[in-house]
Protein backbone atom coordinates (compact mmCIF):
# COMPACT_ATOMS: atom_id res chain seq x y z
CA UNK A 1 0.00 0.00 0.00
CA UNK A 2 0.83 3.67 0.15
CA UNK A 3 3.21 4.69 2.84
CA UNK A 4 3.09 8.16 4.38
CA UNK A 5 5.54 10.40 7.14
CA UNK A 6 3.64 13.02 8.78
CA UNK A 7 4.61 16.32 7.78
CA UNK A 8 6.60 18.70 10.61
CA UNK A 9 4.34 20.40 12.48
CA UNK A 10 5.72 23.61 11.60
CA UNK A 11 5.15 23.25 8.31
CA UNK A 12 1.37 22.37 8.98
CA UNK A 13 1.07 25.32 11.48
CA UNK A 14 2.47 27.55 8.50
CA UNK A 15 -0.12 26.77 5.88
CA UNK A 16 -3.24 26.81 8.82
CA UNK A 17 -2.10 30.36 10.26
CA UNK A 18 -4.43 32.56 7.97
CA UNK A 19 -7.69 30.59 8.63
CA UNK A 20 -9.62 30.54 11.61
CA UNK A 21 -11.33 27.29 11.51
CA UNK A 22 -9.71 24.30 10.21
CA UNK A 23 -11.64 21.07 9.38
CA UNK A 24 -8.83 17.65 9.61
CA UNK A 25 -9.80 14.72 7.06
CA UNK A 26 -8.69 11.56 8.04
CA UNK A 27 -8.60 8.16 5.72
CA UNK A 28 -9.24 4.83 6.50
CA UNK A 29 -7.19 3.18 3.68
CA UNK A 30 -3.65 3.30 3.03
CA UNK A 31 -2.58 6.39 5.44
CA UNK A 32 -4.45 4.30 8.24
CA UNK A 33 -2.45 1.12 7.90
CA UNK A 34 1.05 2.71 7.79
CA UNK A 35 0.13 4.83 11.03
CA UNK A 36 0.04 7.95 9.42
CA UNK A 37 -3.39 9.89 9.07
CA UNK A 38 -6.24 7.51 10.60
CA UNK A 39 -8.71 8.40 13.35
CA UNK A 40 -5.87 8.13 16.13
CA UNK A 41 -3.65 10.29 14.09
CA UNK A 42 -6.07 13.21 13.37
CA UNK A 43 -6.90 12.71 16.60
CA UNK A 44 -3.09 13.26 17.64
CA UNK A 45 -2.68 16.63 15.03
CA UNK A 46 -6.01 18.29 16.90
CA UNK A 47 -4.54 18.02 19.98
CA UNK A 48 -1.44 19.48 19.30
CA UNK A 49 -2.80 22.16 16.55
CA UNK A 50 -5.35 23.14 19.25
CA UNK A 51 -2.56 23.69 22.47
CA UNK A 52 -0.23 25.52 19.68
CA UNK A 53 -3.24 27.81 19.03
CA UNK A 54 -3.86 28.01 22.71
CA UNK A 55 -0.53 29.00 23.07
CA UNK A 56 -0.61 31.56 20.81
CA UNK A 57 -4.10 32.89 21.99
CA UNK A 58 -4.90 32.63 18.19
CA UNK A 59 -9.27 31.95 17.22
CA UNK A 60 -10.38 29.29 15.74
CA UNK A 61 -11.97 25.78 15.58
CA UNK A 62 -10.42 22.52 14.72
CA UNK A 63 -12.97 19.54 14.11
CA UNK A 64 -11.58 15.77 12.96
CA UNK A 65 -13.89 13.69 10.78
CA UNK A 66 -12.19 9.89 9.20
CA UNK A 67 -13.63 8.70 5.90
CA UNK A 68 -13.49 5.27 4.47
CA UNK A 69 -11.06 6.68 1.78
CA UNK A 70 -10.32 9.84 0.09
CA UNK A 71 -9.54 8.51 -3.04
CA UNK A 72 -13.02 8.03 -4.20
CA UNK A 73 -16.05 10.50 -4.12
CA UNK A 74 -18.43 7.67 -3.09
CA UNK A 75 -17.18 8.56 0.43
CA UNK A 76 -16.60 12.42 0.13
CA UNK A 77 -20.15 13.39 0.61
CA UNK A 78 -20.53 12.94 4.33
CA UNK A 79 -18.17 16.02 4.61
CA UNK A 80 -19.50 18.24 2.24
CA UNK A 81 -21.71 20.24 5.14
CA UNK A 82 -18.63 20.22 7.51
CA UNK A 83 -16.43 21.45 4.71
CA UNK A 84 -19.03 24.25 4.08
CA UNK A 85 -18.40 25.46 7.50
CA UNK A 86 -14.71 25.27 7.73
CA UNK A 87 -12.11 28.14 6.30
CA UNK A 88 -9.69 25.09 5.24
CA UNK A 89 -9.22 21.41 5.17
CA UNK A 90 -6.45 19.48 6.11
CA UNK A 91 -5.78 16.16 4.88
CA UNK A 92 -4.13 13.33 6.39
CA UNK A 93 -4.18 11.15 3.03
CA UNK A 94 -1.83 10.42 0.58
CA UNK A 95 -1.53 13.31 -2.35
CA UNK A 96 -4.32 11.28 -4.38
CA UNK A 97 -6.90 11.97 -1.58
CA UNK A 98 -5.61 16.08 -1.34
CA UNK A 99 -6.08 16.16 -4.75
CA UNK A 100 -9.67 14.70 -5.04
CA UNK A 101 -10.76 16.67 -1.94
CA UNK A 102 -9.30 19.58 -3.43
CA UNK A 103 -11.13 18.88 -6.58
CA UNK A 104 -14.21 18.65 -4.82
CA UNK A 105 -13.81 21.75 -2.67
CA UNK A 106 -12.41 24.15 -5.13
CA UNK A 107 -13.41 27.02 -3.12
CA UNK A 108 -11.59 26.09 -0.42
CA UNK A 109 -7.93 25.46 0.66
CA UNK A 110 -6.95 22.06 1.33
CA UNK A 111 -3.64 21.46 2.70
CA UNK A 112 -1.58 18.05 3.11
CA UNK A 113 -0.86 17.03 6.67
CA UNK A 114 1.51 14.34 5.44
CA UNK A 115 4.13 13.50 2.83
CA UNK A 116 3.04 10.54 0.65
CA UNK A 117 6.65 8.74 0.10
CA UNK A 118 5.79 5.12 -1.30
CA UNK A 119 4.53 1.81 -2.69
CA UNK A 120 5.93 -0.20 0.23
CA UNK A 121 5.49 -3.42 1.96
CA UNK A 122 5.07 -3.47 6.26
CA UNK A 123 8.45 -5.02 7.44
CA UNK A 124 7.52 -4.62 10.62
CA UNK A 125 4.71 -2.31 12.60
CA UNK A 126 5.93 0.92 12.03
CA UNK A 127 8.35 -0.40 9.57
CA UNK A 128 7.90 0.22 6.25
CA UNK A 129 9.90 0.65 3.23
CA UNK A 130 9.67 1.20 -0.54
CA UNK A 131 9.06 -1.29 -2.93
CA UNK A 132 7.85 -0.24 -6.05
CA UNK A 133 7.84 3.64 -7.64
CA UNK A 134 5.08 2.84 -10.10
CA UNK A 135 6.72 3.13 -13.11
CA UNK A 136 4.23 1.54 -15.51
CA UNK A 137 6.74 -0.54 -16.89
CA UNK A 138 6.68 -3.42 -14.58
CA UNK A 139 10.13 -6.11 -14.92
CA UNK A 140 9.81 -7.91 -12.25
CA UNK A 141 9.66 -11.41 -14.29
CA UNK A 142 13.14 -10.64 -15.14
CA UNK A 143 14.78 -9.68 -12.51
CA UNK A 144 13.10 -12.14 -10.05
CA UNK A 145 10.84 -9.99 -8.53
CA UNK A 146 13.71 -7.93 -7.28
CA UNK A 147 12.83 -4.39 -8.76
CA UNK A 148 15.80 -2.10 -9.93
CA UNK A 149 14.62 1.10 -10.34
CA UNK A 150 13.52 1.42 -6.51
CA UNK A 151 16.57 -0.92 -5.28
CA UNK A 152 19.71 -0.05 -7.67
CA UNK A 153 20.86 3.39 -6.85
CA UNK A 154 21.40 3.95 -10.30
CA UNK A 155 18.35 2.28 -11.89
CA UNK A 156 20.30 0.40 -13.96
CA UNK A 157 18.60 -2.31 -16.34
CA UNK A 158 20.53 -4.85 -17.42
CA UNK A 159 23.60 -5.63 -14.89
CA UNK A 160 25.49 -3.75 -12.47
CA UNK A 161 27.68 -0.56 -12.77
CA UNK A 162 31.43 -0.92 -12.21
CA UNK A 163 31.31 0.13 -9.01
CA UNK A 164 29.55 -2.82 -7.29
CA UNK A 165 31.26 -3.59 -4.11
CA UNK A 166 31.23 -7.50 -3.41
CA UNK A 167 27.63 -7.57 -2.58
CA UNK A 168 27.15 -3.75 -1.92
CA UNK A 169 26.82 -1.00 -3.83
CA UNK A 170 29.07 1.64 -4.13
CA UNK A 171 26.83 4.50 -2.55
CA UNK A 172 26.67 2.70 0.93
CA UNK A 173 28.22 -0.65 2.82
CA UNK A 174 24.62 -0.45 3.93
CA UNK A 175 22.90 -1.11 0.74
CA UNK A 176 23.18 -4.91 -1.30
CA UNK A 177 23.27 -4.15 -4.64
CA UNK A 178 20.48 -5.19 -6.11
CA UNK A 179 22.07 -6.83 -9.41
CA UNK A 180 24.02 -8.97 -7.05
CA UNK A 181 20.58 -10.24 -5.50
CA UNK A 182 19.07 -10.56 -8.91
CA UNK A 183 21.87 -12.80 -10.11
CA UNK A 184 21.90 -14.98 -7.14
CA UNK A 185 18.26 -15.52 -6.96
CA UNK A 186 17.75 -16.07 -11.00
CA UNK A 187 20.94 -18.38 -10.47
CA UNK A 188 19.32 -20.09 -7.63
CA UNK A 189 15.64 -20.82 -10.15
CA UNK A 190 17.99 -21.29 -12.75
CA UNK A 191 16.62 -18.61 -15.02
CA UNK A 192 19.86 -16.92 -15.39
CA UNK A 193 18.85 -16.10 -19.19
CA UNK A 194 15.99 -13.91 -18.13
CA UNK A 195 19.03 -10.90 -17.85
CA UNK A 196 21.06 -12.32 -20.70
CA UNK A 197 18.52 -10.44 -23.05
CA UNK A 198 19.37 -6.72 -23.14
CA UNK A 199 16.85 -4.79 -22.19
CA UNK A 200 15.75 -1.31 -23.62
CA UNK A 201 15.89 1.61 -21.56
CA UNK A 202 13.04 2.51 -19.28
CA UNK A 203 10.30 5.32 -20.98
CA UNK A 204 10.03 7.02 -17.66
CA UNK A 205 6.32 6.86 -18.20
CA UNK A 206 6.00 8.31 -14.37
CA UNK A 207 6.65 11.35 -14.81
CA UNK A 208 3.10 12.53 -16.60
CA UNK A 209 0.07 11.55 -15.06
CA UNK A 210 -1.32 8.62 -16.79
CA UNK A 211 -5.01 7.64 -16.75
CA UNK A 212 -5.39 3.93 -16.15
CA UNK A 213 -8.71 2.35 -17.76
CA UNK A 214 -9.04 -1.42 -16.47
CA UNK A 215 -9.19 -4.35 -19.20
CA UNK A 216 -13.26 -4.45 -19.59
CA UNK A 217 -14.50 -0.74 -19.54
CA UNK A 218 -12.70 0.65 -22.80
CA UNK A 219 -16.18 0.89 -24.47
CA UNK A 220 -17.59 2.94 -21.23
CA UNK A 221 -14.95 5.48 -21.33
CA UNK A 222 -13.88 5.54 -24.91
CA UNK A 223 -14.41 9.27 -25.73
CA UNK A 224 -15.82 9.98 -29.69
CA UNK B 1 -34.42 -34.49 55.85
CA UNK B 2 -32.04 -33.55 54.15
CA UNK B 3 -31.63 -29.61 54.24
CA UNK B 4 -28.70 -27.54 52.89
CA UNK B 5 -27.89 -26.45 56.90
CA UNK B 6 -27.67 -30.26 57.31
CA UNK B 7 -25.27 -30.67 54.37
CA UNK B 8 -23.78 -27.45 55.31
CA UNK B 9 -22.87 -28.61 59.30
CA UNK B 10 -22.06 -32.09 57.97
CA UNK B 11 -18.48 -32.20 59.10
CA UNK B 12 -17.58 -34.87 56.24
CA UNK B 13 -18.52 -32.42 53.71
CA UNK B 14 -16.89 -29.54 55.59
CA UNK B 15 -13.59 -31.04 56.22
CA UNK B 16 -13.49 -31.97 52.54
CA UNK B 17 -14.16 -28.44 51.43
CA UNK B 18 -11.68 -26.68 53.51
CA UNK B 19 -9.09 -29.17 52.70
CA UNK B 20 -8.42 -31.41 49.90
CA UNK B 21 -10.77 -29.31 47.72
CA UNK B 22 -8.80 -25.81 48.81
CA UNK B 23 -5.34 -27.88 47.16
CA UNK B 24 -7.60 -29.50 44.50
CA UNK B 25 -8.58 -25.32 43.34
CA UNK B 26 -5.52 -24.15 43.48
CA UNK B 27 -3.60 -27.06 41.92
CA UNK B 28 -6.15 -26.95 39.09
CA UNK B 29 -6.25 -22.99 39.19
CA UNK B 30 -2.02 -23.14 39.20
CA UNK B 31 -1.18 -25.91 36.12
CA UNK B 32 -4.38 -24.33 34.48
CA UNK B 33 -2.88 -21.24 33.94
CA UNK B 34 0.68 -22.49 33.43
CA UNK B 35 -0.83 -24.94 30.74
CA UNK B 36 -3.16 -22.46 29.22
CA UNK B 37 0.16 -19.73 28.86
CA UNK B 38 1.84 -22.14 26.98
CA UNK B 39 -0.84 -22.85 24.61
CA UNK B 40 -1.07 -19.14 24.26
CA UNK B 41 2.53 -18.72 23.52
CA UNK B 42 2.52 -21.70 20.94
CA UNK B 43 0.40 -19.12 18.91
CA UNK B 44 3.33 -16.65 18.87
CA UNK B 45 6.61 -16.70 17.53
CA UNK B 46 10.13 -15.05 18.08
CA UNK B 47 10.01 -12.18 15.44
CA UNK B 48 13.04 -9.65 16.87
CA UNK B 49 12.75 -6.23 15.43
CA UNK B 50 14.68 -5.12 12.56
CA UNK B 51 17.26 -2.95 12.84
CA UNK B 52 17.48 -0.47 10.00
CA UNK B 53 20.19 1.89 8.71
CA UNK B 54 17.83 4.96 7.76
CA UNK B 55 18.73 8.48 6.58
CA UNK B 56 16.98 10.08 9.63
CA UNK B 57 18.29 9.52 13.20
CA UNK B 58 16.54 7.30 15.06
CA UNK B 59 17.30 7.77 18.49
CA UNK B 60 14.86 8.14 21.10
CA UNK B 61 14.00 11.40 22.19
CA UNK B 62 14.65 12.05 25.57
CA UNK B 63 14.77 15.73 26.22
CA UNK B 64 11.10 16.49 25.20
CA UNK B 65 10.24 19.74 26.77
CA UNK B 66 7.76 19.88 29.69
CA UNK B 67 5.22 21.57 26.85
CA UNK B 68 5.58 18.81 24.20
CA UNK B 69 5.20 16.08 27.65
CA UNK B 70 2.33 17.94 28.37
CA UNK B 71 1.13 17.93 24.20
CA UNK B 72 1.97 14.12 24.19
CA UNK B 73 -0.12 13.35 27.35
CA UNK B 74 -3.17 15.19 26.05
CA UNK B 75 -3.16 13.75 23.22
CA UNK B 76 -2.72 10.01 24.87
CA UNK B 77 -5.69 11.22 26.86
CA UNK B 78 -7.82 11.88 23.57
CA UNK B 79 -6.86 8.87 21.31
CA UNK B 80 -6.84 5.91 24.48
CA UNK B 81 -9.79 4.41 25.65
CA UNK B 82 -8.57 6.77 28.99
CA UNK B 83 -10.12 9.29 27.43
CA UNK B 84 -13.36 7.68 25.51
CA UNK B 85 -14.45 5.46 28.43
CA UNK B 86 -12.35 7.60 31.18
CA UNK B 87 -15.01 6.97 34.25
CA UNK B 88 -15.26 3.17 33.14
CA UNK B 89 -11.32 2.68 33.04
CA UNK B 90 -11.24 3.98 36.38
CA UNK B 91 -13.65 1.96 37.95
CA UNK B 92 -12.20 -1.38 36.18
CA UNK B 93 -8.90 -0.32 37.28
CA UNK B 94 -10.19 0.18 40.97
CA UNK B 95 -12.30 -3.37 40.89
CA UNK B 96 -9.58 -5.22 39.42
CA UNK B 97 -6.94 -4.02 41.81
CA UNK B 98 -8.80 -4.84 45.18
CA UNK B 99 -10.44 -7.82 43.55
CA UNK B 100 -6.19 -9.64 43.34
CA UNK B 101 -5.43 -7.32 46.69
CA UNK B 102 -8.75 -8.46 48.86
CA UNK B 103 -8.29 -11.85 49.38
CA UNK B 104 -4.08 -11.97 49.51
CA UNK B 105 -4.19 -9.20 52.78
CA UNK B 106 -7.59 -10.46 54.66
CA UNK B 107 -7.01 -11.10 57.90
CA UNK B 108 -9.74 -14.30 58.15
CA UNK B 109 -7.30 -15.67 55.57
CA UNK B 110 -3.88 -14.75 57.14
CA UNK B 111 -5.21 -16.22 60.08
CA UNK B 112 -5.90 -19.90 58.47
CA UNK B 113 -2.64 -19.63 56.50
CA UNK B 114 -0.50 -18.97 59.79
CA UNK B 115 -2.42 -21.56 61.66
CA UNK B 116 -2.28 -24.31 59.25
CA UNK B 117 1.46 -24.11 57.56
CA UNK B 118 3.08 -21.07 60.15
CA UNK B 119 2.78 -18.56 56.60
CA UNK B 120 2.71 -15.21 58.64
CA UNK B 121 1.87 -12.80 56.08
CA UNK B 122 0.62 -8.95 56.63
CA UNK B 123 -3.27 -8.17 57.09
CA UNK B 124 -5.06 -5.04 56.48
CA UNK B 125 -7.24 -3.88 59.65
CA UNK B 126 -10.98 -5.12 59.21
CA UNK B 127 -12.54 -2.06 58.16
CA UNK B 128 -9.78 -1.59 55.11
CA UNK B 129 -10.88 -4.81 53.87
CA UNK B 130 -14.26 -4.36 54.31
CA UNK B 131 -14.07 -1.09 52.15
CA UNK B 132 -11.70 -2.68 49.32
CA UNK B 133 -14.61 -5.56 49.43
CA UNK B 134 -17.50 -2.90 49.19
CA UNK B 135 -15.38 -1.41 45.72
CA UNK B 136 -15.40 -4.90 44.35
CA UNK B 137 -19.11 -5.12 44.90
CA UNK B 138 -20.17 -2.00 43.83
CA UNK B 139 -17.40 -2.24 40.67
CA UNK B 140 -19.50 -5.56 40.28
CA UNK B 141 -22.72 -3.82 40.14
CA UNK B 142 -21.60 -1.07 38.18
CA UNK B 143 -21.02 -3.88 35.05
CA UNK B 144 -23.52 -5.35 35.80
CA UNK B 145 -26.14 -2.31 35.41
CA UNK B 146 -23.70 -1.29 32.27
CA UNK B 147 -24.02 -4.55 30.70
CA UNK B 148 -27.76 -4.39 31.44
CA UNK B 149 -28.59 -0.97 30.28
CA UNK B 150 -26.14 0.21 27.65
CA UNK B 151 -27.02 -1.29 24.19
CA UNK B 152 -24.06 -1.53 22.56
CA UNK B 153 -22.57 -3.88 25.56
CA UNK B 154 -25.93 -5.74 25.42
CA UNK B 155 -25.86 -6.37 21.91
CA UNK B 156 -22.41 -8.60 22.41
CA UNK B 157 -23.58 -10.03 25.72
CA UNK B 158 -24.04 -13.99 26.23
CA UNK B 159 -25.77 -15.85 29.47
CA UNK B 160 -21.89 -16.68 30.30
CA UNK B 161 -21.02 -12.82 30.88
CA UNK B 162 -23.43 -12.74 33.65
CA UNK B 163 -22.58 -16.29 35.18
CA UNK B 164 -19.29 -15.45 34.81
CA UNK B 165 -19.53 -11.92 36.67
CA UNK B 166 -21.76 -13.46 39.58
CA UNK B 167 -19.16 -16.27 40.15
CA UNK B 168 -16.10 -12.87 40.17
CA UNK B 169 -18.28 -11.24 42.68
CA UNK B 170 -19.87 -13.93 44.44
CA UNK B 171 -16.91 -15.01 47.19
CA UNK B 172 -16.20 -11.33 47.98
CA UNK B 173 -20.45 -10.54 48.35
CA UNK B 174 -20.62 -14.27 50.32
CA UNK B 175 -17.36 -12.74 52.47
CA UNK B 176 -19.12 -10.04 52.90
CA UNK B 177 -21.99 -11.52 54.14
CA UNK B 178 -20.63 -13.68 56.70
CA UNK B 179 -18.32 -11.55 58.40
CA UNK B 180 -20.98 -9.31 58.92
CA UNK B 181 -23.24 -11.99 59.75
CA UNK B 182 -25.83 -11.27 57.52
CA UNK B 183 -28.13 -13.72 57.43
CA UNK B 184 -26.88 -17.62 58.65
CA UNK B 185 -23.54 -17.57 59.17
CA UNK B 186 -22.52 -20.79 58.54
CA UNK B 187 -24.55 -21.00 54.98
CA UNK B 188 -22.61 -17.82 53.83
CA UNK B 189 -19.19 -19.08 55.23
CA UNK B 190 -19.62 -22.63 53.15
CA UNK B 191 -21.00 -20.19 50.55
CA UNK B 192 -17.89 -18.55 50.46
CA UNK B 193 -15.36 -21.56 50.38
CA UNK B 194 -17.47 -22.92 47.52
CA UNK B 195 -17.54 -19.74 45.14
CA UNK B 196 -13.90 -19.05 46.04
CA UNK B 197 -13.20 -22.34 45.11
CA UNK B 198 -14.68 -22.63 41.49
CA UNK B 199 -13.57 -18.82 41.10
CA UNK B 200 -9.66 -20.51 41.53
CA UNK B 201 -11.20 -22.96 38.91
CA UNK B 202 -12.22 -21.20 36.23
CA UNK B 203 -9.91 -18.84 36.08
CA UNK B 204 -7.39 -20.50 33.89
CA UNK B 205 -10.57 -21.76 31.24
CA UNK B 206 -12.83 -19.13 30.75
CA UNK B 207 -12.70 -15.54 30.18
CA UNK B 208 -11.03 -14.77 33.51
CA UNK B 209 -7.89 -16.05 31.75
CA UNK B 210 -7.42 -12.02 30.76
CA UNK B 211 -5.61 -12.37 33.90
CA UNK B 212 -2.66 -13.62 31.98
CA UNK B 213 -3.53 -13.33 28.28
CA UNK B 214 -3.50 -8.96 28.75
CA UNK B 215 0.24 -9.03 30.23
CA UNK B 216 1.35 -11.10 27.17
CA UNK B 217 -0.75 -9.48 24.90
CA UNK B 218 0.25 -6.09 25.80
CA UNK B 219 3.96 -6.56 26.61
CA UNK B 220 5.41 -9.85 24.62
CA UNK B 221 3.50 -9.30 20.92
CA UNK B 222 4.59 -6.30 19.29
CA UNK B 223 1.07 -4.05 17.71
CA UNK B 224 0.67 -0.81 17.65
CA UNK B 225 -0.45 -1.10 21.37
CA UNK B 226 1.93 -3.06 22.58
CA UNK B 227 3.99 -1.83 25.35
CA UNK B 228 8.35 -2.27 26.11
CA UNK B 229 9.82 -4.02 23.67
CA UNK B 230 7.49 -6.84 22.70
CA UNK B 231 9.93 -9.70 20.79
CA UNK B 232 6.95 -11.68 20.14
CA UNK B 233 4.37 -11.72 17.26
CA UNK B 234 0.93 -13.80 16.53
CA UNK B 235 1.80 -16.52 14.12
CA UNK B 236 -0.18 -17.03 10.93
CA UNK C 1 -21.16 -12.11 -10.10
CA UNK C 2 -21.05 -15.91 -9.07
CA UNK C 3 -24.36 -18.01 -10.20
CA UNK C 4 -23.88 -21.11 -7.84
CA UNK C 5 -25.79 -20.15 -4.89
CA UNK C 6 -24.38 -23.55 -3.48
CA UNK C 7 -22.42 -23.61 -0.33
CA UNK C 8 -19.40 -25.58 0.19
CA UNK C 9 -19.64 -26.29 3.45
CA UNK C 10 -16.04 -28.44 3.52
CA UNK C 11 -14.30 -25.40 2.12
CA UNK C 12 -15.57 -23.16 5.26
CA UNK C 13 -14.77 -25.60 7.51
CA UNK C 14 -11.73 -26.13 6.74
CA UNK C 15 -10.67 -22.47 7.11
CA UNK C 16 -12.22 -22.81 10.21
CA UNK C 17 -10.02 -25.68 11.07
CA UNK C 18 -7.15 -24.36 10.10
CA UNK C 19 -7.37 -21.11 12.11
CA UNK C 20 -9.36 -22.88 14.74
CA UNK C 21 -6.93 -21.78 17.63
CA UNK C 22 -6.66 -18.14 16.65
CA UNK C 23 -10.52 -17.98 16.25
CA UNK C 24 -11.19 -20.08 19.77
CA UNK C 25 -8.63 -17.79 21.38
CA UNK C 26 -10.57 -14.49 20.48
CA UNK C 27 -13.78 -15.98 21.19
CA UNK C 28 -12.87 -17.25 24.48
CA UNK C 29 -10.97 -13.91 26.03
CA UNK C 30 -13.49 -11.20 24.26
CA UNK C 31 -15.02 -10.14 27.40
CA UNK C 32 -17.71 -8.24 25.45
CA UNK C 33 -16.44 -5.37 27.05
CA UNK C 34 -17.25 -2.85 23.59
CA UNK C 35 -14.07 -0.78 24.70
CA UNK C 36 -13.26 -1.41 20.57
CA UNK C 37 -15.86 0.80 20.11
CA UNK C 38 -14.05 4.17 19.83
CA UNK C 39 -10.92 3.16 18.02
CA UNK C 40 -13.03 2.00 15.22
CA UNK C 41 -13.09 5.21 12.85
CA UNK C 42 -16.36 3.89 11.37
CA UNK C 43 -18.24 3.73 14.54
CA UNK C 44 -17.24 7.26 15.11
CA UNK C 45 -18.37 8.58 11.75
CA UNK C 46 -21.73 6.49 11.88
CA UNK C 47 -22.70 8.09 15.12
CA UNK C 48 -21.67 5.63 17.35
CA UNK C 49 -23.81 2.89 15.72
CA UNK C 50 -23.26 -0.40 17.66
CA UNK C 51 -23.00 -2.53 14.75
CA UNK C 52 -19.36 -1.05 13.75
CA UNK C 53 -18.09 -2.20 17.26
CA UNK C 54 -14.87 -4.42 16.27
CA UNK C 55 -16.29 -6.92 18.17
CA UNK C 56 -19.55 -7.07 17.68
CA UNK C 57 -18.14 -7.68 13.54
CA UNK C 58 -16.00 -10.53 14.70
CA UNK C 59 -18.43 -12.12 16.95
CA UNK C 60 -20.92 -12.06 14.54
CA UNK C 61 -19.03 -12.98 11.46
CA UNK C 62 -16.23 -15.43 11.88
CA UNK C 63 -17.69 -16.09 15.26
CA UNK C 64 -21.18 -17.13 14.11
CA UNK C 65 -19.80 -19.33 12.01
CA UNK C 66 -17.68 -20.73 13.94
CA UNK C 67 -20.50 -21.57 16.39
CA UNK C 68 -22.19 -23.11 13.44
CA UNK C 69 -19.24 -25.24 12.52
CA UNK C 70 -19.58 -23.64 9.16
CA UNK C 71 -22.65 -24.78 8.64
CA UNK C 72 -24.78 -21.39 7.25
CA UNK C 73 -27.43 -20.39 4.78
CA UNK C 74 -26.32 -18.38 2.34
CA UNK C 75 -28.15 -15.55 3.97
CA UNK C 76 -25.48 -15.75 7.06
CA UNK C 77 -23.46 -15.81 4.56
CA UNK C 78 -24.10 -12.33 3.15
CA UNK C 79 -24.88 -10.61 6.15
CA UNK C 80 -21.33 -11.60 7.13
CA UNK C 81 -19.99 -10.46 3.57
CA UNK C 82 -21.63 -7.12 4.85
CA UNK C 83 -20.24 -6.84 8.08
CA UNK C 84 -16.94 -7.86 7.20
CA UNK C 85 -16.32 -5.74 3.88
CA UNK C 86 -18.97 -2.60 4.24
CA UNK C 87 -18.75 -2.19 7.77
CA UNK C 88 -15.15 -2.82 8.16
CA UNK C 89 -12.24 -1.02 6.03
CA UNK C 90 -9.49 -3.34 7.27
CA UNK C 91 -7.11 -0.16 8.48
CA UNK C 92 -5.89 -2.37 11.11
CA UNK C 93 -6.33 0.27 13.83
CA UNK C 94 -9.27 -1.15 16.36
CA UNK C 95 -7.89 -1.73 19.51
CA UNK C 96 -8.68 -4.27 22.24
CA UNK C 97 -7.77 -3.61 26.05
CA UNK C 98 -6.78 -7.58 26.44
CA UNK C 99 -4.91 -7.09 23.27
CA UNK C 100 -7.17 -9.48 20.76
CA UNK C 101 -5.42 -9.15 17.63
CA UNK C 102 -9.24 -8.38 15.55
CA UNK C 103 -8.59 -7.32 12.35
CA UNK C 104 -6.63 -11.37 11.71
CA UNK C 105 -10.27 -12.62 12.54
CA UNK C 106 -11.89 -10.12 10.09
CA UNK C 107 -9.89 -10.97 7.73
CA UNK C 108 -10.40 -15.10 7.80
CA UNK C 109 -13.75 -13.97 7.98
CA UNK C 110 -13.09 -12.36 4.43
CA UNK C 111 -11.02 -15.46 3.46
CA UNK C 112 -14.36 -17.51 4.30
CA UNK C 113 -16.78 -15.20 2.29
CA UNK C 114 -14.63 -14.72 -0.86
CA UNK C 115 -13.97 -19.03 -0.72
CA UNK C 116 -17.57 -18.83 -1.72
CA UNK C 117 -17.65 -16.33 -4.13
CA UNK C 118 -18.92 -13.32 -1.60
CA UNK C 119 -16.68 -10.15 -1.89
CA UNK C 120 -16.96 -6.70 -1.91
CA UNK C 121 -18.27 -5.59 -5.21
CA UNK C 122 -15.83 -3.05 -6.35
CA UNK C 123 -17.49 -2.61 -9.98
CA UNK C 124 -20.82 -1.47 -7.98
CA UNK C 125 -21.80 1.63 -9.61
CA UNK C 126 -21.65 4.83 -7.48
Amino acid sequence: MIKAKSKPIEEIVDYITPYRDVLIVGCGGCVSVCLAGGQKEVNILQTELELLRDKTKTDGQFSGFTVERQCNEQYLGVLDDMVETADCVLSMACGAGVQLLAERYPNKPVFPAVNTIAIGVDLDVGLYEERCRACGECVLAYTAGICPVTRCAKGLFNGPCGGTNGDKCEISPDINCAWHEIYTRLKAQDRLEDILKIHPPMQWQNQIKRTIVQKGYEQRYHQE
Amino acid sequence: MTTFSTIFSNPVFLNFIKGPMVWLSFIIFGLGLIVQTFRLLKLTQIKEARRVAPEEDLSPQTDLSGWERFTRYLAFRRVSVLGSNACLVLISVIFHVCLVVTPIFVMGHNVMLDTSFGINLISFPEQISDILTKFVIAGGLIFLMRRLFLRRVRMISTVNDFILLFVAVAPFLTGFLAYHHIFNYQVMIVLHILCGELMLILIPFSKFFHMVFFFISRFMIVSEHSMGTPKRSWQF
Amino acid sequence: MGTTTEINTDTIQSILKQNKKQIKLGLAMCAHCSLCAESCFLFVSHDNDPEYMPSYKFINSIGKLYKKKGKVSRQVLEDMRDLVFEKCALCTRCYCPFGIDIPALITLGRNVCRSQGLFREYDREW
